[in-house]
């Protein structure tokens, strides 16, 4: 049973069955704005009407008490719909696009003509990004707008307000359609990731689904440059917070917003007219949709609950899919980055043309490359560009299996200078004054004061200058000496192809060691030029130290081990394959004694054998300190007056608990007491 | 390339001569123009035809009077003007060339 209105059409009072009547009116809505760019549409329409009029009335005439739905299906079979019709001038897609009269002539003229016709400055809907300001622009100024957008990204401080501005204020060039619903902010199901917010901005807006998507992202990547000495020595341009800011926006968003959930609010979020048409084309659509996620879904629970924790689950997934790659892309790109700084020092490494372009190959083929194809990768995941991923896949793949291949060549090339160890290199230093009592041994600059490059360490090379390069490798031995005289020798050691030639390194690099007075000065790094480049040039300065005299190592001096990347300088054993060096336990800022037994600590006055002494030795002072406040305490209570034997009990009114309370001093007045005493706590006192 | 583009462009190409032959045999309202392409195995859409007419006589290539109908509104009943007559014969020549033209060059093919 439904209901039945009269409508008056063309003229003639019709009864019509409500539904009927709105697919009529939708379908006549629909001609209309089809037509909207005709010069005569009034008349189209009223011609069309006016056949539909004959056609009900014909139908009434057979009998029929009132129009229905088949009547009105029936007729716009026959009469087709907007789609099907055959338009003389452009063609169809236009009229449906509701492109501006006025365009499709200045198009047309500046086709024919050539000129830049001045135009009025429009926002272009069809050709947007964002809000189409570029495309507008680059209409204006008949430049193209992919560069007109790369300026305003470039620029994008200095013109993000302007933009906006523009986007406010410019009317756009689509006419407002007739006869469409209002668009309204929905989420939108079908295409979400996680609950669908962004797809929904992205459907209201009219802009591409990956845009408010990366707006969301982006408070999570806070870009932050520190000059710090990072954990490589790299210098630590990315930091990743998690941004409760965003999270917050969203998921209120997620709450407030409805879900599209019927045909015609899902036309309606997408600002679609919502006609028979449309609505028609939306369910065929949903039909497929449904049919496919019918076999996903079977097996799912339609519980609230299970529905958030299937939400849950699947953002913590995107969001940990979203780290790891970033963490890779990151750990790879620092890694290429690094390794591009390390160029200017690779002169001092690497030795002619196969070295060097193995080092480039490596670079390119093994950092870079998983850097690049993970970057596309997840450019291409926002994006939602399914494209031939295969092949790329594959040639990624491939190029990064041949920078492995590249790294290990260059590995074993690079590895061959340094395999063979020289033979020791022997000098004896003199000293001016070997008979001082204590020598402090202090590292200084030999050559011009360079600033250390604080961003970017590489060890073990500390400072570079034009031509050379210096590295601090350096080790440090103190023996006891034979005679009361201080004595140093000097071991020059290097690595090489072979034997000879490291040797031929070791002897020909310098290092600089000058006694003034009391203090021994050694440089601070072994010059390395490109002639010999760095083969793991180091020196071993052994010092006598007669017995009982003194040493002291200043804290500016740089001591290493080979090349190898230490935490920390302080205590480390120093070993070479030839023989056990045992160096000692000595630290840096620590003054040592050379007694008969070997090198002592001297802290305070004493000397010993124990590292730990000077803690032990504050401990044991820290523990003096706490007796003798003790002790002070002990006297101060001493002098506190006696205390009174007499303790005056009380007694609970309704219970026979004592209650003794002791009272330091004087007695007091047992009766005030009492009066004080609130009711329900009465103390009686008992003798 | 599109052959249904390229269908309908042929279509639309002798859709305005079509028409405007059925009503140089005689006045027509649109609906008997509909039944009569039907009858020629020419199918088209109320909504193509009724922009059609209205364009020819904002052109004033035809005109129309309106009749009164015992079943429902009345009619439009278009028919030729003068000018819409040499429009149609400087039409009905260039077809015949078309379709001489087509029609010979179809023969060599076989």
């Amino acid at each position: 049973m439904k209901k039945v209105i009269n409508i008056n059409f063309q003229g003639s009072v019709t009864p019509i069955e409500e539904s009927a009547y709105e697919l009529l009116k939708q379908y006549i809505e629909s001609l209309r704005n089809f037509f909207t760019n005709e010069e005569s549409k009034e008349e189209i329409i009223n011609d069309i009407e006016g056949r539909i009029a004959e056609l009900f009335a014909e139908i009434l005439k057979k009998g029929n008490s009132c129009i229905v739905d088949t009547d009105v299906e029936a007729i716009m079979k026959s009469m087709g719909r907007p789609e099907d019709f055959e338009a003389e001038e452009g063609n169809v897609k236009e009229q449906l696009h509701n492109n501006n009269g006025n365009n499709k002539q200045q198009q047309q003229q500046q086709y024919t003509t050539g000129t830049n016709t001045k135009q009025r400055f429009y926002r272009n809907e069809n050709d947007k990004v964002l809000g189409g300001v570029c495309s507008a622009i680059s209409d204006y100024v008949n430049v193209d707008p992919v560069i007109i957008r790369i300026i305003f990204v470039v620029l994008c401080s200095i013109l993000f307000i302007p933009y906006l501005l523009l986007w406010a204020l410019v009317p756009s060039r689509a006419q407002i359609e007739i006869g469409t619903v209002r668009k309204r902010l929905y989420r939108d199901p079908e295409t979400a990731t996680i609950g669908g917010v962004c797809a929904g901005l992205a459907n209201y807006f009219d802009i591409n689904v990956w845009i408010p998507r990366l707006l969301f992202l982006v408070p999570f990547l806070t870009f932050v440059f520190r000059w710090g000495n990072d954990f490589w020595g790299f210098p630590h341009f990315f930091n990743l917070s998690f941004s409760p800011g965003a999270t917050l926006i969203y998921v209120v968003l997620w709450i407030i917003l409805p879900e599209a959930k019927t045909t015609s609010e899902k036309l309606q979020m997408k600002g679609e007219k919502v006609d028979l048409n449309s609505i028609k084309n939306t369910i065929a659509e949903d039909v497929k949709v449904f049919a496919n996620k019918l076999n996903e879904n079977s097996k799912k629970s339609g519980s609230a609950f299970g529905r958030i924790i299937e939400v849950l689950v699947k953002g913590i997934l995107y969001f940990i899919t979203i780290f790891v790659v970033f963490i890779l892309i990151l750990t790879f790109g620092s890694l290429g980055i690094a390794s591009l700084g390390l160029m200017p020092i690779s002169g001092f490494i690497l030795k002619g043309g196969l070295q060097t372009f193995l080092a480039w190959s490596t670079i390119i083929l093994f950092i870079w490359v998983p850097v690049i194809s993970l970057i596309v990768w997840g450019v291409r995941r926002i994006t939602g560009n399914k494209g031939s991923s295969g092949i790329l896949a594959y040639s990624f793949s491939a190029l990064w299996f041949l920078g492995w291949v590249s790294l290990t060549f260059f590995l074993v090339e690079v590895g061959r200078d340094f395999k063979y160890r020289s033979n020791p290199v022997e000098n004896t230093v003199q000293l001016t004054n070997p008979k001082v009592n204590k020598l402090e041994i202090k590292a200084i600059k030999g050559y011009s004061n360079y600033d250390n490059n604080d961003y970017f360490r590489i060890e073990p090379f500390d400072n570079i200058g034009d031509d050379t390069v210096y590295a601090p490798n350096i080790a440090l031995r103190f023996e006891k000496a034979t005679s009361d005289s201080f004595a140093i020798t000097l071991s020059k050691k290097a690595r090489g192809r072979s034997r000879t030639e490291a040797t031929n390194t070791a002897a020909n690099f310098t290092y600089e060691i000058t006694q003034k007075d009391s203090v021994l000065n050694i440089d601070k790094g072994i010059a390395i030029n490109e002639q010999y480049k760095f083969r793991n040039q180091r020196v071993l300065i052994t010092v006598y130290v007669p017995v009982g005299k003194r040493i002291f190592v200043n804290e500016n001096v740089q001591v290493w081990n080979n090349v190898n990347i230490s935490w920390n300088n302080d205590n480390f054993e120093w070993q070479d394959y030839e023989g056990r060096y045992d160096q000692g336990n000595w630290r840096k800022g620590r003054e040592y004694i050379m007694t008969q037994n070997g090198l002592k600590l001297v802290v305070g006055n004493t000397i010993t054998e124990d590292e730990d002494a000077e803690i032990k030795n504050d401990i044991n002072n820290i523990q003096d300190e706490i007796d003798r406040k003790k002790r002070e305490l002990e006297e101060l209570k001493k002098n506190i007056p006696q205390k009174p034997d007499t303790i005056i009990r009380y007694k609970y009114k309704s219970s026979s608990t004592v209650v003794t309370a002791p009272i330091g001093g004087s007695v007091t007045n047992t009766d005030d007491a009492l009066s004080q005493t609130p009711a329900a706590f009465m103390l009686h006192k008992i003798s | 390339m599109d052959i249904q583009n390229t269908q309908s462009q042929m279509r639309k190409g002798v859709l305005e001569f079509c028409i405007l032959s059925i009503i140089q045999q005689g006045e027509a309202y649109p609906s008997d123009i509909v039944e009569k392409m039907k009858g020629a195995e020419l199918q088209i859409l109320e909504g193509t035809l009724y922009p059609l007419l209205t364009r020819l006589k904002n052109a004033e290539l035809l005109t129309y009077r309106w009749v009164e109908s015992a079943s429902g509104p009345p009619r439009k009943y278009f028919s030729m003007t003068d000018a819409g007559h040499q429009f149609y014969a400087e039409l009905e020549r260039t077809w015949k060339e078309l379709a001489a033209a087509v029609h010979t060059l179809t023969q060599q093919q076989q």
